[in-house]
């Protein structure tokens, strides 16, 4: 419905994935040495999460989206000194446009600002974690059925300053289906 | 893309029947409220009076300023001819028995409006949004090209008071 809508945003992320030296080399010279922290599934933290969105429509076809999220570590299970490791604090902002004139399928556009701060403790890569990377990312959103939607959206970087050596994909993809209760 | 076949490609590139296609001093589109109590009203079934479409909210806090002002005008002015039709944006989803409570104070009929877009009225993207249409039903006040289509008293007097002074027929 043609409204603005301002919306908080509040998650955990809990240490559920491997993390330390759970997960080894298991080949090449640092066979059975714990694969970088960075690297790993896990970060052995429990973290929080926090988010803010704007949405408005703006003139008869388009409307308009923003968001910021903010995600910290506030807990980490990795924490004796000289084996200790804390992810750092990530920051994303997002702003977009929705083509609406069609309610079946509606293309969008968004930019994506990306910025992480150094891993910390003995464990971590410092030197290798922290950068800011933007991304340009245009999608569609298709009505399938009445509730169900399909949505595509394509992130391709238009601008990175990343410390060190990182992996850094040169686009990725998202595919979904969303359904509305 | 295999998603684009359920609603049809070809939905693509074909004209939108419900854009907007609103023309100061043209035929105004026909709307269709189908009010709370069941009960069907076409805008082409009112030539002869003068119309004013509505179309509020009750999350919308301007809305709710200006239905008392437009329900007392409607309720004035009903026997020279003016017929109001509201057309509420609330979900049907969402709290109805506030939505049916203050349609219920209101002097003119309201109902729920099916979608956010209205065909020949394009999307319905802000409220509160008003349009007025002659006894000929012709469209003299659109509410989209109209910055501040709110409301007032001065706004009723310069637009609509006009229109119900002049008695004309259908064309």
């Amino acid at each position: 419905m043609p409204n603005h809508n301002l919306g908080l945003q509040f998650g955990v992320k809990l240490p559920t994935g491997h993390y330390g030296t759970a997960v080894n080399f298991d080949n090449g010279p640092n066979t059975g040495s714990p694969l970088d922290a960075s690297l790993q599934a896990g970060t052995g933290s429990t973290d929080v999460i926090l988010g803010a969105y704007y949405y408005q429509a703006v003139s008869q076809d388009f409307d308009m989206f923003a968001n910021v999220q903010f995600q910290s570590a506030v807990a980490h299970k990795q924490d004796q000194p000289g084996n200790d490791f804390r992810p750092g604090n990530s920051e994303t902002f997002g702003i977009g446009l929705r083509y609406e004139a069609h309610p079946n399928w509606i293309p969008q556009v968004q930019l994506n600002v990306y910025h992480k701060s150094p891993d910390q403790g003995a464990l971590a890569d410092t030197t290798d974690t922290v950068g800011t990377v933007a991304y340009i990312s245009p999608g569609l959103t298709v009505q399938v059925l009445h509730k169900l939607h399909a949505y595509s959206v394509i992130q391709v970087p238009i601008y990175s300053n990343l410390d060190g050596y990182q992996l850094f994909p040169h686009w990725t993809a998202t595919v979904g289906l969303s359904y509305s209760l | 893309m295999a998603a684009l076949s359920f609603t049809g490609i070809e939905a693509l590139f074909t004209p939108r029947a419900d854009a907007n296609a609103l023309r100061i001093g043209q035929p105004a589109p026909p709307a269709t409220l189908v009010g709370f109590d069941g009960q069907r009203i076409t805008t082409s079934e009112l030539l002869g009076r003068v119309v004013i479409l509505t179309f509020w909210a009750t999350w919308c806090g301007p809305c709710r300023e200006e239905l008392p002002l437009l329900s007392a005008y409607a309720a004035q002015h009903a026997a020279e001819g003016l017929t109001v039709l509201g057309f509420a944006l609330d979900s049907p989803e969402g709290d109805l028995a506030k939505v049916r409570q203050i349609a219920q104070s209101l002097s003119f009929p309201s109902g729920l409006l099916a979608h956010a877009t209205l065909p020949g009225y394009g999307r319905i993207w802000r409220i509160p949004v008003n349009f007025t249409i002659n006894r000929q039903g012709v469209l003299v006040d659109d509410g989209w090209t109209d910055k501040d289509s709110t409301w007032n008293a001065a706004r009723l007097e310069r637009i609509v008071t006009p229109l119900l002074n002049h008695s004309g027929t259908a064309p």
